[in-house]
């Protein structure tokens, strides 16, 4: 049984948001990591949607995390929603929100 | 491209596979002499720990450090990714804490101390490392830890009773720099085993795609709360095999117990853990 991952990207003006669904891991992310690093000049706010997320491994947040730090770099915002209850608590224990806040608030 | 041509090239893809092999192979004869190489001797305890990589290598990190207060420093850590990559950062993270560990006063220090020396090496690699640190102390029967961002291990006493260890936060190595990590303490009695461990036992999967999960792990640790820590160690990888019944190993697992014994304490507690080869 092969993991799948699905990504698919809505613009809507200055803002990118990119759905996640599946497996993001180790063998899965690359087509994640390729929608994060398109993001283009002059978008406003990313948006990472994890409502039809199945599973996330530490490369799937090791990207939303670099992600984080590009944001900071280019001056856009990120915002992750749809996470489920388990997701949102391993994202708090590692520290995923401690750094979107820190560094959103550095970039202020 | 010629005949000649291609044998060529297969002979030497072939020397190159065979070499790759062999260089991989010595890589993983390093990282289990320096991950299972020492298990300490403790006052009124004992102390194991096992890393099962789900490659040849791995990104999983165990280890103890003696401190001369006659405390053991116990550490545990999960690099980002696997193999080759991973085990790579694991050997940086390894150095990291034994320099740190010589010369920071408790466990929250030494994280602070490791995540300054690996921050810009994490961030300009796009890794991070969780890691959990925590210093036993013989003498009071207290374990102080901090915590960069690792699930949080587990407790369980004589009476079966299992419970996670209180709540202590901290953002995981290479998150963000100059962190400080606070710290908590417990108190630990005769028959306790604290349970540490990484996320590749608990996100172990069966062939239907189900996990092993938490649930799981604190009922075959309540169960075998009795045991000597390595007899415990062998039951919840049993226990682990059965369970994914031949899928082949996504990530690395790898555990540390310590477990608290009667006290036998004597003017030898004051004197460093004893180290075995």
């Amino acid at each position: 049984m092969e993991d799948m991952i699905n990504i698919e990207t809505k613009k809507e003006g200055n803002t990118c948001t990119i759905f996640v669904s599946g497996v993001v891991d180790y063998s899965t992310m690359d087509p994640f990591i390729k929608e994060i690093r398109a993001v283009e000049r002059g978008t406003a706010e990313v948006i990472v949607n994890f409502k039809g997320l199945e599973f996330i491994d530490s490369t799937g947040i090791g990207a939303i995390i670099n992600l984080a730090h590009e944001a900071n770099d280019k001056q856009f915002a990120v915002k992750l929603e749809g996470m489920s209850e388990e997701t949102n608590e391993l994202f708090d224990m590692i520290g995923v929100f401690q750094i979107m806040q820190t560094l959103q608030s550095e970039g202020q | 491209m010629k005949e000649h041509e291609e044998k060529y090239y297969e002979a030497s893809n072939g020397e190159l596979n065979k070499s790759l092999v062999r260089e991989i192979k010595l890589a993983r004869n390093i990282q289990m002499k320096l991950l299972n190489g020492e298990q300490p001797e403790i006052e009124n305890g004992s102390v194991s720990g096992v890393s099962i990589p789900a490659r040849l290598i791995g990104g999983d990190y165990y280890d103890f450090y003696p401190l001369t207060n006659g405390k053991l420093r116990i550490v545990i850590g999960d690099v980002m990714g696997k193999g080759i990559p991973a085990a790579m950062l694991m050997i940086l993270t390894r150095g990291a804490f034994r320099s740190a560990a010589e010369s920071t006063q408790g466990p929250g220090e030494t994280v602070t101390a490791m995540n300054n020396a690996m921050y810009d090496d994490l961030r300009k690699l796009g890794s991070f490392v969780t890691l959990f640190c925590a210093d036993w102390d013989p003498e009071e029967r207290k374990l102080t830890f901090a915590n960069a961002g690792h699930n949080s291990p587990l407790i369980v006493n004589a009476n079966k009773d299992i419970r996670e260890f209180p709540k202590v936060k901290g953002v995981m190595l290479g998150g963000l720099p100059n962190q400080e990590y606070p710290e908590e303490t417990i108190t630990m009695t005769e028959g306790d085993i604290a349970f540490f461990y990484t996320d590749g036992i608990v996100e172990a999967q069966n062939c239907n795609g189900e996990m092993y999960r938490i649930e799981r792990l604190m009922d075959v640790l309540a169960d075998s709360s009795s045991c000597e820590v390595t007899e415990v160690e062998d039951i919840v990888v049993n226990s682990i095999e059965a369970f994914v019944n031949g899928v082949p190993q996504r990530d690395d697992i790898t555990m540390v117990l310590l477990k608290i014994e009667a006290d036998n304490t004597s003017i030898a507690s004051y004197n460093s853990p004893i180290m075995n080869s």
